[in-house]
């Protein structure tokens, strides 16, 4: 029988997730609406329109893919961190059947598992605040998805590479909060010079599922949903990355 | 009894540092084995090695007669792991912490349910399953520790330092626990640097000292073969003086050790040399060979 060694290591999140999900999960969710009632009503009665869309809803798809990274990323980084380095769970893994590669990948699927349920949390609530519709579920997934897997394996990347937990300041402050203000969430990018937009959408993978989820409001197509799927390039490159980086860290 | 464990030339560099340099053992089955040394002599990284967490830099080690590398998951298990960190997960409970665990052997869930029942009663921890583990004593938590490395019914059990930081009566109740194992069949791979622990607990113990083997042997044999049965431990008396003493002579920090098989010839000359010195008379043990060996303490 082929055993997948990543699959007790998911599991194990999920049951620590079961257990703390108010505290650990529902808590940090009321951050999104908080953000969609002072930007989107509050600061929207003034904006009011933005490229056709009524400000509230230019932001909707900034704050659900907002709440899917900082779900995901901040579940690979410092939860994923403190597991290796302060709770030895890690190591207490690898001397079972399941090697370091499954403990790397369960933890990036499950940093996954983890922003999608953020995502589909959110999208209910925006359901019910009439500021998506249910078919708009159908388009958002696997963007989310994408998205999710994306950054769940960036930030096993830099739990791989920083030297200390203070680190992750690093790569929080100087690439992950400037992502979120500049990939065309909250004020679209158009009057800026396009290579410089484009180069900035490779950087700041984010802007392109933004795009796609915003397409799907006016002017949908296949097209600019599989833009939406771009971020899986950087999300594969990364999730290699980690295994090998994080392999080589542990199995000295 | 055929070897469980067997290493030949074995060599471990961490980037230039060399943690192992040429180690030669075997383990048989049902045997008690242990690594003894101080900090820093290698006991650790030839653990990782068996362990197959860490990878070796030349030499062969093999594990249930299969090399460790390329069989890493038959070997992994086959064995138990008690590592010298408390690593049990503080976001689950005793019983859930074994339950989490068996599931890294792709256990299944009602079989691991009563292996979960029976490892709690072994290690009599059966009425606190359901306490969280950041709430169980110093004790516990090695305790729980040894029922979760004996969750796959391992033939080998490997422990690293299994009672560093422990009281003395919670330090027995391991010992008797380890006893158990190996009258359960089990071969058992320790390390420690308390020699009693190895006194009454192995079948055999190999010395260590920076990354070599330097002895190996019974404890019995080898305190009896190197030193004598007993020892003669003498402060406040001048090393000029004693060195014309007859026997094995080790000075260590204020005092000398003498081994030597005719106590009373010692004692003699003290009181004719030195009478104002203070002695004491006292079996010899595996920190006095290992002195004698080294010319350092195992504690630091």
């Amino acid at each position: 029988m082929l055993r997948f060694g990543f699959i007790p290591v998911w599991k194990r999140n999920r049951d620590v997730f079961i257990k703390l999900f108010w505290v650990n999960f529902l808590l940090p969710l009321l951050e999104p609406v908080f953000y969609i009632f002072a930007f989107g009503y509050g600061l929207g009665a003034f904006v009011r329109e933005i490229n056709g869309f009524p400000y509230k809803v230019f932001i909707t798809p900034a704050i659900i893919s907002m709440a899917v990274l900082n779900s995901s990323f901040f579940y690979t980084t410092y939860s994923s961190f403190v597991k290796m380095i302060f709770q030895k769970t890690f190591d207490a893994i690898i001397v079972t059947p399941v090697s370091i590669e499954d403990v790397v990948i369960g933890e990036i699927l499950w940093g996954t598992t983890r922003g999608i349920v953020s995502g589909l949390i959110v999208m209910t609530l925006f359901l019910i605040l009439g500021l998506i519709k249910v078919f708009h579920f159908l388009v958002f997934l696997p963007v989310i998805l994408v998205l999710s897997f994306t950054f769940s394996s960036l930030g096993m990347f830099f739990t791989a590479t920083v030297k200390n937990i203070e680190s992750f300041n690093f790569p929080i402050f100087l690439y992950f909060t400037p992502m979120m203000f500049f990939s065309g969430t909250f004020f679209p990018l158009s009057n800026i010079d396009e290579k410089v937009v484009f180069t900035s959408k490779i950087i700041f993978p984010l802007s392109f599922s933004v795009d796609a989820l915003r397409s799907s409001y006016l002017d949908f197509t296949l097209a600019k949903l599989f833009l939406g799927f771009v971020p899986v390039i950087h999300g594969l490159v990364f999730f290699l990355m980690s295994i090998k980086i994080m392999s080589k860290k542990l199995i000295k | 009894m055929k070897n469980i464990v067997e290493g030949s030339d074995i060599v471990k560099n961490y980037g230039s540092f060399p943690a192992l340099r040429g180690i030669n053992f075997f383990v048989k089955e049902g045997e008690i084995v242990a690594f003894l040394g101080p900090n820093g002599a290698g006991k650790t990284t030839l653990i990782k090695l068996i362990t197959c967490t860490s990878k070796i830099t030349s030499g062969r080690l093999s594990v249930f007669g299969k090399d460790i590398s390329g069989n890493e998951r038959f070997i992994k298990s086959m064995i138990g792991v008690v590592p010298q960190d408390n690593n049990l997960d503080p976001d689950f409970t005793v019983e859930e912490n074994l339950f989490v665990y068996s599931r890294y052997f792709f256990m299944k869930k009602n079989y691991a349910r009563k292996i979960i029942d029976d490892l709690l009663s072994f290690v009599s921890l059966s009425d606190k399953k359901d306490v969280n583990v950041q709430d169980l004593s110093g004790g516990m938590k090695r305790r729980l520790i040894i029922a979760r490395s004996l969750i796959n019914d391992p033939q080998l059990v490997i422990l690293d330092e299994p009672t560093t930081g422990l009281d003395p009566q919670a330090r027995r109740h391991i010992w008797e626990k380890i006893i158990e194992l190996k009258r359960m069949g089990k071969t058992v791979i320790l390390t420690t640097h308390y020699m009693e622990e190895a006194e009454s607990l192995c079948d055999r113990v190999y010395i260590m000292d920076l990354g070599k083997i330097i002895l190996e042997g019974s404890p019995k044999n080898l305190i009896e073969n190197y030193l004598g049965e007993e020892t003669v431990e003498i402060f406040n008396c001048e090393e000029r003086l004693i060195s014309s003493f007859p026997g094995k002579k080790t000075f260590f920090k204020d005092r000398v050790y003498i081994h030597h098989k005719d106590k009373r010839e010692i004692l003699e000359r003290l009181m004719a040399l030195c009478n104002d010195a203070q002695f004491v008379v006292r079996p010899s043990n595996l920190e006095d060979l290992f002195i004698y060996l080294t010319g350092k303490e195992l504690k630091e």
